[in-house]
C-alpha cells in the first residue's frame, strides 16, 4: 500500500516527476552506453591483436600502419619490398611471420593476399565450399559475405584502392568458399594468396617499367623477387627481449617501419578515452541534477503534505511509515530511470551499431545483460535516490503531529 | 470506556492546562465546549495520544494511553481512535476508497473493499468512491471523514469542530450522523467544539474554563 501510495504521489505531479526521470534516463543511458562501447571495443580490438607482438610496413604513421594491417580500417601506409621484409621474416627472435599484400578492395571490403599461417592465427574455419588453392580464388569472411550476397562461384572484380569508386582491375576473382563467423576482422575480409595480388598488378609494374627502363636498363636483370612486394608482415616474437630490440633495429636501420600494436592501440584507448571521459563527466553531472531535482521536488511537496503526513500519523500510521513513504517515491523514481537509461543503451547502440559494422569493421552485440558496471550503476542510482530522499525523510520523522494539525 | 483523571499538560511554565476529569461510556456522546484558547484542541491530541500528558491519567478500555510510547502509541491510535477534524483532509493521490482502504491498512487491519464500500453506502456517498478527495462538495468530504474514522470500528470516536463551518442544516444532518453512526459500533463519542448549536442537541457536556 505504501508503493501504491508512493507511485500515486509520483504521478500526482507529473511535470516534476517527468523532469527528475527524464534526467536520470539520459544520464543512466550515457554512462550505460560508453561502457558497454568501451569494453567492446576493447574487447574487438584486443582480441584482434592477439599473436601480433608487430607490425612491419612502410614508413609513416605507425598508427596507421596497425589500423590497416590488423584492422583494415584504415590505408596503407605503401608497401615494402618482399626481399627486405624477408630478411625480418628469417630473424632469430621472430617466432611466426604473417606477410600481408592488401590494398584492393571489393565494394569496400579489403582483399588480403596472405600465407595460410593467416587464417590460422584467426582459427578460421570454413563454413561452405573450400579453402582458395590457386590464384584468384579467395574465400570470404562470414559477415561480408552475408551483407554482398556472395557465395561460392560467386566472381567480382577488385577495384585499387581502398575507396568503393576506385579503378576496377580486369581480372575477376573466384570465391570458393565463405568462413564461419569468428568475431574477429577476418569476418569482414576477402582472403586468398598472395600471388594473385602479385599477378593483378603486374601490368602497372609493366607500366612502369616500361618508363623505368630508359632510366634503369638494369631492372629486368634483377631476381625473381625484386619487384613483388608486400604491405605489412605480422610478427610474433619468441621472448620479450625482441620486442624492445627488433622495432629499434627495423626503424634505424631499414627504410622500413616497426610498430607494437598493444602499444599504438593503447595510445588509440587513452586519446578515445578523453572524448569517453568527457563524456561520462556529462553524465555524472546530469545525474547529480536529478538527484537535486528528486529532492527539490520532494522537498517542495513535504510542505504541502506535510498534513497529509501528520494526518496518516492519526490513522496509525508509524514514524517509519512515513520515511519509507518518502524515500519509496525516490527509489521507484530511481528504478524507472535506470530502467529507461539502460534500455536507452541498449536501443541506441543497436541503431549505431550498423554503421559501427560498416564503417569500422566493428561487430558491438547491445542486446548483452551482463554489461560491465550496470550492477555498479544501478547500486549508484539506488543509493543517489537514498540520498535525495535523505533530508525530506528525516524532516518527515519529526513532523509535530500536533502542531501542524492544529495550525490548519 | 474512556475516564481521564487529574490530566494536566504544559506547552511552556507559562501556558499550562489542568483539565476536568472526563468520564465517557461505549455508546454515549460528550460534548466539550469553551471558548479559544481555553485548550480544547489540546485536550483532543491528548485524548487521542497524539501529545503526552505531564502528569494523570487516559485511560481507553483497559489502556492508559499516557504510558505508551511512540510506536505502541500509533498502533493503539490506529486500532481503537477514529478522529474527524474540522476541516476535512485526506491523501489527496488516493481516490474516496482508496482513503478507506489506506485507513484499514495503517491500522494494521486487512484491506477490505466490501466494507469500506458498505460504509459508504451508510453515509450515501458511495456514488463517490471512484472520485479524487478534491472533487467533492465540502458536506460529502465530511461524510467521507466520518466514514474514515469509523472504518475500523473504533472504540472511542474524537470530533474536533466537525460542524462549525457548516450551516444549520447540515449542522444537524452531520450531528445525527455521528451520534447514529458511534452509537451503531458502540463507541464513545467525543465532540469538541464551540459550536452552541450542538449544546442542544446533546445532554451530556463539559465546559472547559
Amino acid at each position: 500500500m505504501i508503493l501504491q501510495l508512493a507511485i500515486r504521489n509520483l504521478l500526482q505531479k507529473p511535470l516534476n516527476t517527468l523532469l527528475s526521470w527524464v534526467l536520470l534516463t539520459v544520464s543512466v543511458g550515457i554512462i550505460s552506453m560508453l561502457l558497454l562501447l568501451q569494453e567492446q571495443f576493447e574487447k574487438q580490438f584486443t582480441g584482434n591483436i592477439k599473436d601480433v607482438d608487430m607490425v612491419i610496413g612502410a614508413k609513416g604513421s605507425p598508427l596507421q600502419l596497425i589500423l590497416s594491417a590488423i584492422y583494415h580500417i584504415d590505408a596503407p601506409t605503401g608497401n615494402i619490398k618482399y626481399a627486405k621484409a624477408k630478411k625480418w621474416m628469417q630473424h632469430p627472435y621472430v617466432e611466426k611471420a604473417i606477410p600481408l599484400a592488401y590494398g584492393d578492395s571489393y565494394k569496400g571490403y579489403s582483399i588480403v593476399g596472405t600465407t595460410k599461417g593467416y587464417l590460422e592465427k584467426y582459427g578460421a574455419e570454413i563454413q561452405a565450399g573450400k579453402l582458395y588453392k590457386n590464384d584468384f580464388e579467395v574465400v570470404a569472411g562470414y559477415s561480408l559475405a552475408k551483407k554482398l550476397q556472395l557465395q561460392t562461384g560467386s566472381h567480382f572484380y577488385s577495384t585499387h584502392g581502398t575507396d568503393e569508386h576506385g579503378e576496377e582491375h580486369d581480372k575477376a576473382y573466384i570465391v570458393t568458399g565463405i568462413l564461419q563467423p569468428s568475431g574477429t576482422v577476418i569476418d569482414n575480409l576477402l582472403i586468398g594468396n598472395i600471388e594473385s595480388v602479385w599477378k593483378i598488378h603486374e601490368h602497372h609494374h609493366d607500366d612502369e617499367e616500361a618508363v623505368n627502363a630508359a632510366h634503369d636498363e638494369s631492372h629486368h636483370s634483377d631476381d625473381d623477387h625484386h619487384d613483388k612486394e608486400l604491405t605489412a608482415v605480422l610478427l610474433k616474437l619468441r621472448n620479450p627481449m625482441g620486442n624492445v630490440q627488433l622495432p629499434q633495429m627495423i626503424n634505424s636501420q631499414t627504410n622500413m617501419m616497426a610498430a607494437v600494436p598493444a602499444m599504438e592501440m593503447n595510445r588509440l584507448f587513452s586519446l578515445m578515452g578523453i572524448g569517453v571521459d568527457t563524456l561520462q563527466y556529462v553524465s555524472w553531472g546530469i545525474m547529480a541534477l536529478s538527484a537535486l531535482s528528486i529532492f527539490i521536488s520532494l522537498f517542495n511537496s513535504l510542505k504541502e503534505r506535510k498534513y497529509e503526513l501528520a494526518l496518516m500519523r492519526t490513522m496509525g500510521a508509524r514514524r517509519a511509515d512515513l520515511l519509507t513513504l518518502l524515500v519509496l517515491e525516490s527509489i521507484v523514481l530511481c528504478v524507472a530511470g535506470f530502467i529507461a537509461g539502460l534500455l536507452l543503451s541498449r536501443l541506441t547502440i543497436w541503431a549505431l551499431s550498423g554503421s559501427f559494422e560498416s564503417n569500422y569493421h566493428l561487430k558491438i552485440q547491445p542486446w548483452t545483460l551482463k554489461a560491465p558496471g550496470d550492477m555498479q550503476l544501478l547500486g549508484l542510482t539506488l543509493l543517489l535516490g537514498v540520498l535525495a530522499a535523505a533530508a525530506p525523510a528525516v524532516k518527515a520523522w519529526f513532523i509535530n503531529i500536533s502542531e501542524t494539525l492544529a495550525h490548519e | 470506556m474512556l475516564q481521564t483523571r487529574e490530566l494536566r499538560f504544559a506547552y511552556s511554565p507559562v501556558v499550562s492546562f489542568h483539565f476536568p476529569d472526563i468520564y465517557c461510556n461505549a455508546g454515549e456522546v460528550l460534548l466539550i465546549t469553551g471558548a479559544s484558547g481555553k485548550g480544547k484542541t489540546t485536550l483532543l491530541h491528548l485524548l487521542a495520544g497524539i501529545l503526552t500528558p505531564s502528569q494523570g491519567t487516559i485511560v481507553i478500555g483497559n489502556t492508559n494511553i499516557a504510558k505508551l510510547n511512540g510506536k505502541r502509541s500509533d498502533a493503539f491510535r490506529g486500532k481503537n481512535i477514529g478522529i474527524v477534524f474540522q476541516q476535512s483532509h485526506f491523501v489527496q493521490s488516493f481516490n474516496v476508497l482508496e482513503n478507506l482502504l489506506l485507513a484499514q491498512w495503517l491500522s494494521g487491519n486487512k484491506r477490505d473493499g466490501v466494507k469500506a464500500t458498505a460504509m459508504l453506502e451508510q453515509l450515501n456517498i458511495a456514488s463517490q468512491a471512484d472520485k479524487k478527495t478534491t472533487k467533492l462538495s465540502q458536506g460529502q468530504q465530511q461524510r467521507v471523514s466520518i466514514a474514515r474514522a469509523l472504518i475500523n470500528e473504533p472504540r472511542l470516536i474524537l470530533a474536533d469542530e466537525p460542524t462549525s463551518s457548516l450551516d444549520d442544516e447540515h449542522c444537524m444532518q452531520v450531528a445525527r450522523l455521528l451520534q447514529e453512526q458511534s452509537a451503531r459500533s458502540k463507541a464513545a463519542l467525543v465532540i469538541v467544539t464551540h459550536d452552541q448549536r450542538l449544546k442542544n442537541i446533546f445532554q451530556h457536556s463539559i465546559q472547559l474554563v
